[in-house]
C-alpha cells in the first residue's frame, strides 16, 4: 500500500489529470462490447462514438451542483483498493443474506430492532452513497436516510449495531478515496434513537408535502 | 467438464432459488415493515445473484454468461438503493419500528 500512494503522487500531468475519464471510458467500452457482441469495425466505431457523447455528458454533469450547494466530485478514488473493496462487498452480501435468512427460519426470531445515529466525516457525497448502499449490503443492517454528514441506519439485532459503529466499514469506504484514515474518526457521535419524535427529527423533510 | 459444470448450475440454482424462498418467507414472518424490507432487500440480493451465477454455469464462458453477470451487477447495485428507498419513505411518513417488548423477553 504504501508504494503504490508513493507512485501515485509521481504521476502527474496528463494520466493523472484525466484519470476518471479514462477509466469510465474504457468500462463504457467494455460494455458496449459486451452487449453488442460485434467484434467488427463498423460496430466499434458506433460504439466509440457514443462513449465519446456520454463521456462528454458526463464530464459536464460533474460541475453541476447538487440540490445542497455541494459539488459533485467523486473521481480521485484509489482504483485498486475498489476492486479489493468490491470483492470484500460480495463476501459481505453472502454474508448478510445467510444471516438474514437463518434470522427468518429461526422458530423465536431472536431479532431486537432499534435505528442508530451516528456521522461519519467522508469527503464527498460519492462516498456516502457507497457508505450507504454497502451498509445495506452488510448483515443486519439498513441504511434510512443520509444527512449531510449523518446516517440513520435500522439494524436488526445489538450485535450488528455494535460491529456498525466500530467503524470498519467506514474506514473501508473512507480509504477509498484518503490515504489513511482510522476507524476512530471516521464514526463519531452515535446515539440510539428511541423516541419517534427523535426519529422523525433525523430523517431530511426538505421534499415533505 | 459438462457434467460438472452441470453439477454447479444445479447447487446455484437451488440455493438462489431457495434463498429466494426464504426472503419471501421473511416477508411474511417479521414483525414491522423494516425488518420486512431487511428479508426482502438482502436474501433476494443473494438469492438472484445465485441463480444467475448457476445460469453462468450452465451457459459456459462466452458472451451470454458475460451479460448475466452484468445482471446480477445490476441487481446487487440497485436492490439496497431500493429498500432504502422504501424504508426512507417509510420514516418519513412516521411508521414505527416494532421493538422487543422486555416482558415478553
Amino acid at each position: 500500500m504504501a508504494q503504490s500512494s508513493g507512485s501515485e503522487q509521481v504521476q502527474t500531468g496528463f494520466f493523472k489529470k484525466y484519470k476518471a475519464v479514462i477509466l469510465q471510458a474504457l468500462l463504457l467500452m467494455a460494455l458496449w462490447l459486451v452487449l453488442s457482441g460485434h467484434f467488427d469495425l463498423e460496430h466499434i466505431i458506433y460504439g466509440a462514438l457514443s462513449v465519446l457523447l456520454v463521456v462528454w455528458l458526463n464530464y459536464r454533469i460533474s460541475f453541476v451542483p447538487m440540490s445542497n450547494g455541494e459539488q459533485v466530485v467523486g473521481s480521485n478514488v484509489i482504483v485498486h483498493r475498489m476492486i479489493l473493496y468490491l470483492f470484500w462487498l460480495l463476501w459481505q452480501i453472502v454474508k448478510s443474506g445467510t444471516f438474514v435468512a437463518y434470522l427468518t427460519l429461526h422458530p423465536k426470531m431472536p431479532i431486537n430492532p432499534m435505528i442508530v445515529r451516528f456521522r461519519s466525516k467522508l469527503p464527498n457525497p460519492l462516498a456516502k452513497v457507497i457508505l450507504g448502499n454497502s451498509i445495506t449490503l452488510t448483515p443486519g443492517t439498513l441504511t434510512v436516510d443520509i444527512k449531510d454528514d449523518f446516517f440513520t441506519v435500522h439494524a436488526l439485532i445489538k450485535d450488528m449495531e455494535e460491529e456498525l459503529v466500530s467503524g470498519d466499514m467506514e474506514a473501508r469506504v473512507g480509504r477509498l478515496y484518503l490515504n489513511k484514515c482510522t476507524p476512530e474518526e471516521m464514526c463519531t457521535d452515535i446515539s440510539i434513537l428511541e423516541s419517534s419524535l427523535e426519529i422523525r427529527k433525523s430523517v431530511s423533510r426538505r421534499d415533505r408535502k | 467438464m459438462e457434467a460438472i459444470a452441470n453439477i454447479f448450475t444445479v447447487i446455484f440454482v437451488l440455493l438462489g432459488a431457495a434463498f429466494m424462498l426464504v426472503g419471501s418467507i421473511g416477508v411474511n414472518r417479521f414483525p414491522d415493515f423494516f425488518s420486512r424490507a431487511h428479508a426482502s432487500g438482502k436474501v433476494d440480493t443473494l438469492g438472484i445473484m445465485l441463480f444467475i451465477v448457476g445460469l453462468m454455469f450452465y451457459n459456459g464462458i462466452n458472451l451470454t454468461s458475460l451479460k448475466l453477470g452484468l445482471i446480477a451487477v445490476f441487481v446487487g447495485m440497485t436492490s439496497p438503493v431500493a429498500a432504502h428507498a422504501l424504508a426512507r419513505r417509510a420514516l418519513i411518513h412516521g411508521v414505527k419500528h416494532w421493538k422487543r417488548n422486555e416482558k415478553e423477553g
